[in-house]
């Protein structure tokens, strides 16, 4: 007691005054409230429970003393407990009470899930680990009691107050919803046989396709060689043929040029008005190539699209086409075709059936999907943007003082609409250089790329020197 | 039970337990103060206070036979739980420090010099800031001994330690403090 009057009275009392200055708020009433309410929850549930002998047995049986705690890691632990999970040491009492964990109703946790999920599977591997040497021995008598433990833990939560009446209260709502939904689909069913219409399917209105634009008709194949064919993908057709008169001095006279077909030439097509007389079996005057690439026939007189003469004349070609060429076809080629080329199919050059592309190719193939909207690379546009004034990004005071010198990178996104749309420095000079050429480049000027006759944005790298001289 | 039983803590606490609402609130508003002041000081916040009082008169109820009062007093029995959880709220949180606004001191009215009631409250606003930054098991001996009140022998009973141990703990704390307030020593003698 002296020891005490010592310490308190020890000429320390600037320090108690000064520790008298923190004053502690009152207790709030609030609290007040939320203990009363929780002692009346308690002695409810007592009530219950003592309706309950056995489950009041079990509880106190696992409840019994007060908490325990590791000498090791310093864990709590409830007195049902003998030895500490982690690390096997005997566990020491505390002296204090154990207080049963709070009853949630909810299981809405603040942790995330892969957390969440994280702990409950070394839960369950640390309860795995105990449990095995105990199946190990006797694994039916283990399988037994576990089943008998899992029953008495079902049994007990349904006397828990309110679960029972939750669960049934939430199996008779689902099953109710269930049973609307089944009854309604099945009127909606009646109601459309009753219409005379039997539902087969329910079509997502998302999924029905959008009607394809109407294919543009393109050029067929013509004399110089950028035609399509009836290839799926775009591929130049090829090849020609030519024919002609080689007594014959005026030029090829006008007219239409034959079908096309893949089959041997039977008729070679004449530049005369057909005879007026019957034929006994009648064959088409045929060009031999792409059919993809002609007209209909139509019963006309033939010749050169492209001529002025309404001369009958097959020109100065050779063999039994006509143009300047040589063999049974149209142009100047040489061959069954038409064109310049030789062989037979359309165009110039060594035969080829071709492929159409956008736009080209007669419109028979099917157009590849191209989305115009998005950036496009230098190599992926038909024709690159054009820059025509490209401004020169002025020093930075800081810069000509440090000397600073060096090459900024830019990567630029040429718009189609002819206005810079973004810009990113792939290389970068210090004291604000970067930052002049980046104003420098949203000043650029260009014609924008394009690509299949649009304008599309195109991705440019451009390099601003700075150097001082 | 007899009469004189029944106004003590045991009484009171033996006739709560079997569901007497009015014995529980007079059991509960005798401690009330003293255990949320002891938790408020600990954790340096309400709500924290709160949650450790609450907790604490819980559990006494749900083991009302565990305590006797042979060996403490019921006060001493609930000062003992309050800290076991707040010392457990603390390794849940991992961290020592909860900090919630200064309480408004009321002693402040006292001061009717303006300069006086503004060192005054400065003072005490580092009181608070110094006791707990205080270590905690020097911490909870001051605060047993200079704001509870508690005898060296009862303040050894909570926190489980001998008497010995009490004092040096208290001696440090003191030392602590005195380095601590030290710039204010002067404004505190002044007032």
């Amino acid at each position: 007691l002296n020891e005490e009057n010592e310490m308190s009275f020890s000429g320390e009392t600037v320090l108690q005054d000064a520790l008298a200055l923190w004053v502690t708020p009152a207790t709030p009433p609030a609290l007040d409230a939320r203990v009363l309410a929780s002692y009346r929850r308690l002695m409810a549930a007592r009530e219950f429970l003592a309706e309950s002998p056995r489950t009041q047995a079990t509880l106190d049986q696992t409840m019994e003393g007060t908490m325990k705690q590791c000498p090791n890691c310093g864990e709590d632990f409830a007195p049902a407990f003998s030895f500490c999970p982690v690390d096997g040491a005997a566990l020491a009492a505390t002296g204090l009470l154990y207080t049963r964990p709070e009853y949630h109703l909810t299981v809405l946790e603040e942790t995330g899930l892969t957390r969440r999920l994280g702990r409950e599977i070394g839960l369950l591997k640390a309860q795995l680990k105990q449990a095995w040497p105990g199946f190990k021995r006797d694994p039916l008598g283990f399988t037994k009691g576990a089943l008998a433990a899992a029953s008495a833990w079902f049994v007990q939560l349904f006397r828990v107050p309110h679960v029972a009446t939750a669960t049934v209260f939430a199996v008779l709502l689902v099953m109710s919803l269930s049973l609307a939904v089944i009854l309604a689909d099945g009127y909606r069913r009646r109601a459309a046989q009753q219409d005379g219409l039997v539902i087969t399917e329910l079509i997502n209105l998302n999924d029905i396709p959008k009607p394809e634009e109407p294919e543009k008709e393109g050029p067929a194949g013509n004399n110089k060689g950028d035609g399509g064919g009836s290839k799926p993908k775009y591929e130049k057709p090829q090849g020609g043929g030519g024919g002609g008169d080689v007594n014959e001095t005026r030029e090829t006279s006008q007219g239409e040029t034959p079908p096309m077909s893949r089959d041997p030439q039977v008729v070679v097509p004449k530049v005369e008005p057909p005879l007026d007389r019957p034929v006994l079996l009648p064959v088409t005057p045929t060009l031999k190539g792409d059919e993809a690439l002609s007209k209909m026939p139509r019963d006309l007189q033939f010749g050169d699209p492209d001529s002025q003469s309404t001369d009958p004349s097959r020109g100065k070609g050779e063999g039994e086409g006509f143009g300047g060429g040589k063999g049974t076809g149209a142009g100047d080629g040489a061959g069954a075709g038409q064109g310049p080329g030789r062989g037979e199919n359309i165009g110039g050059g060594d035969p080829n059936y071709g492929g159409g592309g956008p736009g080209k190719g007669g419109g028979k193939p099917s157009k590849p999907a191209v989305d115009y909207n998005r950036e496009f690379s230098v190599k992926e546009v038909d024709r690159k943007a054009v820059i025509i004034s490209k401004p020169e990004p002025p020093y930075t005071e800081e810069a000509r003082k440090a000397a600073a010198s060096g090459t900024v990178t830019l990567r630029v996104l040429l718009g189609a609409n002819g206005a810079v749309l973004q810009i990113t420095p792939l290389t970068r000079l210090p004291y604000g250089l970067t930052e002049q050429a980046v104003a420098a480049a949203r000043k650029l000027r260009f014609t924008p790329a394009q690509k299949d006759g649009r304008n599309v944005a195109q991705w440019v790298q451009l390099q601003y020197d700075f150097n001082l001289y | 039970l007899a009469d004189h039983e029944i106004t003590t803590d045991k009484g009171l606490l033996e006739r709560a337990a079997q569901g007497d609402e009015a014995a529980f609130r007079q059991l509960y508003e005798r401690h009330r103060d003293a255990v949320f002041r002891f938790a408020y000081r600990l954790l340096g916040g309400v709500e924290a206070a709160e949650d450790v009082t609450h907790d604490c008169f819980i559990s006494l109820l749900e083991r009302s036979h565990a305590f006797d009062p042979t060996r403490a007093t019921l006060r001493t029995y609930l000062l003992a739980a309050a800290r076991h959880l707040t010392y457990k709220r603390f390794r849940r949180e991992g961290r020592e420090d909860l900090f919630d606004e200064p309480a408004d001191a009321v002693l402040l009215t006292e001061f009717a010099n303006p300069l006086s009631r503004l060192l005054a409250a400065e003072t005490a606003e580092a009181v608070q800031r110094a006791v707990l930054e205080l270590p905690p098991l020097q911490r909870e001996a001051l605060i047993l001994f200079e704001y509870e009140e508690l005898s060296l022998a009862e303040i050894a009973a909570v926190t489980g330690v001998d008497a010995n141990a009490v004092k040096a703990r208290l001696h440090r704390a003191r030392q602590g403090l005195k380095r601590a307030l030290a710039p204010f020593w002067q404004g505190a003698a002044l007032v």
